[in-house]
């Protein structure tokens, strides 16, 4: 047998061993949405494991106490999701559940059996209950339209696929790795976040229900336009969980095509619905709470939207005022301290019992080394909240600062 | 230093350190001169330093294994960036600030569940005027961890003195160890 | 938007990768693998109680392309076949009575158990990094003296009346079809070139800790497994490794016939 001919079938045994492993266990991908499903979705087994998963993860969210206290939000939001949800959700079996999470990332996430997480970062960045209808819409589709279990098998399919094709390159060296490389990286892509074939259905499929529900179309794309103003923001690449969703621009193009090619939902009788005021009427306290932790994160232009969005509704507010200084003065910056004093002292104006603004200024004056002006603060701080949880630190910095007046 | 998730800290370093022929953790009984970090500490005995990673930042140690209980003491320049949050200390800042700011960092951290603070006072140590702070959360899976957090200024060096341990038993067991080790500490005058 | 599921817990797979690799360096090692306290041998009496905490047992399909999926049923029989294996060979040569416990009787108890699990899987992660040479970061303190603890257990004692108490938690993997498929091919073509390889079979590991609730010391602590060797959705399978993992039980006490009393 010459060199040539023995390599020849080694070839054919490798390509005939993949052709083999790629054709066996391939689960499909393709299902049907559970809404077709007029008796009651049946699980398939592999989705019903997906759906313990899910259990087991809304369980240790319970225990981790990860929801933002606020009855009356989580009545309106799962209201709005009942309003933009087909009646067949109901009969398919997936109770719709919408849960607000205190974090300031822009995300949300929907379990197939009908949990969805939203986290205050998004709710506060939206302006009317059409945008909530847009998010809640798309997201309730991944459930409706199975997206879980048919990109694990996407993905397990991708990978077992790679397996088989590493086999084959096995002895080929180079080829061999690169094989096993590209079958890793498209992995984590698929793994991560859903693809964007999966992601392009949910905004087609969500856009319809939001239309039908009567919500105003145009108010889709601004959705994405705050997520894109974020990443913007925050300048850095787009978040990591955004990888595998087609670029934001894309994204708003997307749904303005939408729009464009179903004219008839503008040119409805009735008045399309946007829905800033009770919107806004429900969201107020959520989105102080969301600047606050942005300002904790030390995320201080986003504090500064969230916090001027409050003042937008209620200019007079003196809380927003004071942590609308905070976010100056945390920044460390002499040159923004005369804006955080003269908020400060609009928050002492508004409420002059308020004693969180006189701490603010001791601090100011204590980083300027004005020490009596500093102590002079820091005891009106002290007599107008005297059983405050920070009494020890600062009357300690009184003692110290009087001990430099005195000097 | 981000010692917040002891569980994968561990495994990951020390199973690193073992394929790379290293020892992970060696023994560090008795007085530890740290020039490199501007401190001196007494570690009582039967305690192990572990050697690599973001532990060679600092001092870290334990006695019955990282998940369970350690005691870290480090330093940073003190407008190094901390990792979970974009506030920053700066010298000009009280301390009750700069406490307020180790708590946001702590607060920002996604890892981080159910966080709560039962102590916020101010200390002294070494002279310096610092902060105390005891504080608890949940990582994912229900493990709590308590933490007595200590930190000053010593001019544009931020020191910070850590006892992280298992909420449950390890931590009552063991915080009176970790106050002989706290009052042992000294700077180094550079 | 992200897709939040999660197939694997991170310490279940710490866990895993620690037994992996002692059980690879201490392949054909003649020393007990198994770490006692220095009370065992005061606390641990002939005929004592043991109270059986609900094992926690997983068992997961790897594919070929090496993806992991947890099988609810396949683990649900594995957890059976566990406690089967405890009930009949743990009484063993010490007449033990075995008792399997329901933490959920008692809200208290409850409340108790699961804050002790975490603890005990940072605790067995903790053993078998220090306690064992072949980890590569043991400490010779904690070799010497074997004393860890999940704290006291006073409603888990209470609510079973035991003398001590049995954590347990398992992994297995099984390897897909296509994944058997993939090494036989992956074995065939190398083979056809002249090269061997041996690809990696499934392993099945048992961390398992025996607590004295009084007090919470571990009193002995055990955590053992094997490439290939088990398949704890079969009973004799679970049986053999339980058997393993249990040795000292079985074999160090005096002899008894299997089968001891069970109580609910």
């Amino acid at each position: 047998m010459t060199p040539r001919s023995t390599t020849g079938w080694k070839v054919r045994l490798g390509c005939a061993l993949v052709i083999g492993l790629a054709a066996a266990g391939c689960a499909s991908t393709t299902l049907p949405p559970a809404t077709r499903s007029p008796s009651g979705l049946a699980l398939e087994e592999d989705e019903r494991r997906i759906w313990n998963r899910a259990g087991e993860e809304q369980e240790k969210l319970r225990r981790a106490h990860v929801e933002y206290d606020d009855p009356a939000l989580k009545g309106y939001v799962n209201a709005v999701a009942q309003r933009v949800a087909p009646a067949e959700v109901a009969q398919a079996g997936i109770a719709l559940d919408v849960r607000v999470i205190k974090n300031p990332a822009l995300n949300a996430f929907m379990y197939p059996n009908g949990t969805m997480y939203v986290h205050t970062g998004i709710l506060a960045r939206m302006e009317n209950e059409a945008q909530l209808a847009t998010l809640l819409a798309h997201e309730m589709t991944h459930a409706t339209h199975r997206h879980a279990v048919r990109q694990f098998r996407d993905m397990r399919n991708k990978a077992d696929f790679m397996a088989g094709l590493s086999v084959a390159t096995l002895p080929f060296g180079s080829l061999g790795l690169l094989a096993n490389l590209l079958g890793s990286l498209g992995m984590v892509a698929a793994v991560y976040g859903y693809s964007q074939d999966l992601e392009r259905e949910a905004d087609a499929e969500g856009f319809q229900l939001m239309v039908r529900a009567g919500y105003d179309p145009r108010e889709a794309p601004k959705l994405f336009r705050h997520l894109k103003q974020w990443v913007e923001d925050e300048d850095k690449p787009e978040p990591f969980f955004f990888n595998t969703h087609p670029r934001l621009a894309e994204r708003i193009a997307s749904y303005e095509d939408l729009i464009a090619r179903n004219p008839q939902f503008l040119s409805r009788p009735e008045p399309l619905r946007i829905g800033e005021e009770a919107f806004l009427a429900h969201t107020r306290r959520m989105i102080f709470d969301d600047a606050l932790l942005d300002l904790s994160a030390g995320r201080f232009l986003q504090a500064q939207k969230g916090f001027q969005k409050v003042l937008g509704l209620d200019p007079e507010n003196a809380r927003a005022n004071f942590f609308m200084a905070e976010t100056y003065r945390s920044q460390n910056d002499p040159k923004l301290f005369a804006e955080a004093t003269w908020l400060y002292q609009r928050a002492i104006a508004l409420d002059p019992t308020y004693a969180d603004p006189h701490k603010g200024l001791g601090t100011l004056h204590y980083q300027a080394r004005q020490s009596a002006e500093a102590a002079a603060e820091f005891q009106q701080y002290l007599q107008l909240a005297p059983v405050a949880a920070d009494r020890g630190h600062i009357q300690s910095l009184i003692e110290s600062l009087q001990k430099e007046v005195q000097k | 230093m981000t010692p917040h998730r002891p569980l994968k800290r561990a495994a990951v370093a020390a199973l690193l350190l073992l394929l790379a022929g290293c020892a992970p953790f060696v023994l560090a009984s008795g007085r530890q001169n740290l020039s490199e970090y501007g401190f001196e500490v007494t570690v009582p005995d039967g305690w192990y330093r572990a050697m690599r990673g973001e532990a060679a930042e600092a001092l870290v140690v334990t006695r019955d294994g990282l998940a369970l209980q350690q005691i870290l003491i480090w330093r940073a320049p003190v407008d190094k960036e901390l990792k979970y949050t974009k506030r920053r200390f700066d010298e000009k800042l009280p301390p009750y600030e700069l406490a307020e700011i180790t708590l946001d960092n702590m607060r920002s951290d996604p890892a981080v569940n159910d966080f709560v603070v039962d102590e916020n006072v101010p200390v002294t140590i070494c002279g310096k005027p610092g902060y105390k702070l005891v504080y608890t959360w949940a990582l994912k899976g229900g493990y709590r961890l308590k933490r007595v957090h200590y930190g000053f200024l010593d001019g544009k060096w931020m020191y910070q003195l850590v006892y992280q341990a298992s909420a449950r038993y390890y931590f009552d067991r063991d915080l009176a160890t970790f106050d002989t080790v706290k009052d042992s500490f000294t700077l180094i005058s550079s | 938007m992200s897709a939040p599921i999660s197939c694997n817990r991170p310490s279940r797979r710490m866990l895993l990768a620690w037994c992996s690799l002692n059980l690879v360096l201490l392949a054909g090692c003649a020393t007990p693998h198994y770490r006692t306290s220095p009370q065992f041998e005061d606390r641990l009496q002939a005929g004592m109680t043991i109270a059986v905490m609900p094992p926690d047992v997983k068992v997961y399909e790897v594919s070929a392309g090496e993806v992991p999926e947890l099988m609810d049923e396949w683990s649900e029989t594995a957890r059976k076949n566990v406690i089967e294996a405890v009930r009949t060979r743990l009484p063993g040569k010490g007449q033990f009575i075995i008792r399997e416990f329901d933490p959920s009787q008692s809200e208290a108890a409850r409340a108790e158990f699961e804050d002790a699990v975490p603890l005990f899987r940072a605790v067995a992660m903790s053993a078998a990094m220090h306690t064992y040479i072949e980890s590569g970061a043991p400490f010779e303190t904690k070799m010497k003296q074997f004393d860890y603890s999940l704290g006291p257990l006073p409603m888990i004692r209470q609510a079973s009346g035991a003398d001590a108490v049995l954590f347990i938690e398992g992994v297995d993997q099984i390897s897909s079809g296509g994944r058997v498929a993939r090494n036989v091919a992956m074995v065939l073509v190398a083979a056809a070139f002249g090269v061997v390889v041996i690809p990696p079979a499934g392993l099945t590991a048992i961390s398992a800790a025996l607590v004295d609730p009084q007090t919470g010391d571990v009193l002995w602590f055990n955590q053992h497994g094997a490439r290939g060797k088990y398949d704890l959705r079969k009973p004799d399978s679970a049986e053999s490794c339980v058997a393993d993992a249990f040795e000292y039980f079985i074999t160090t006490f005096p002899a008894k016939k299997p089968g001891g009393e069970m109580k609910k």
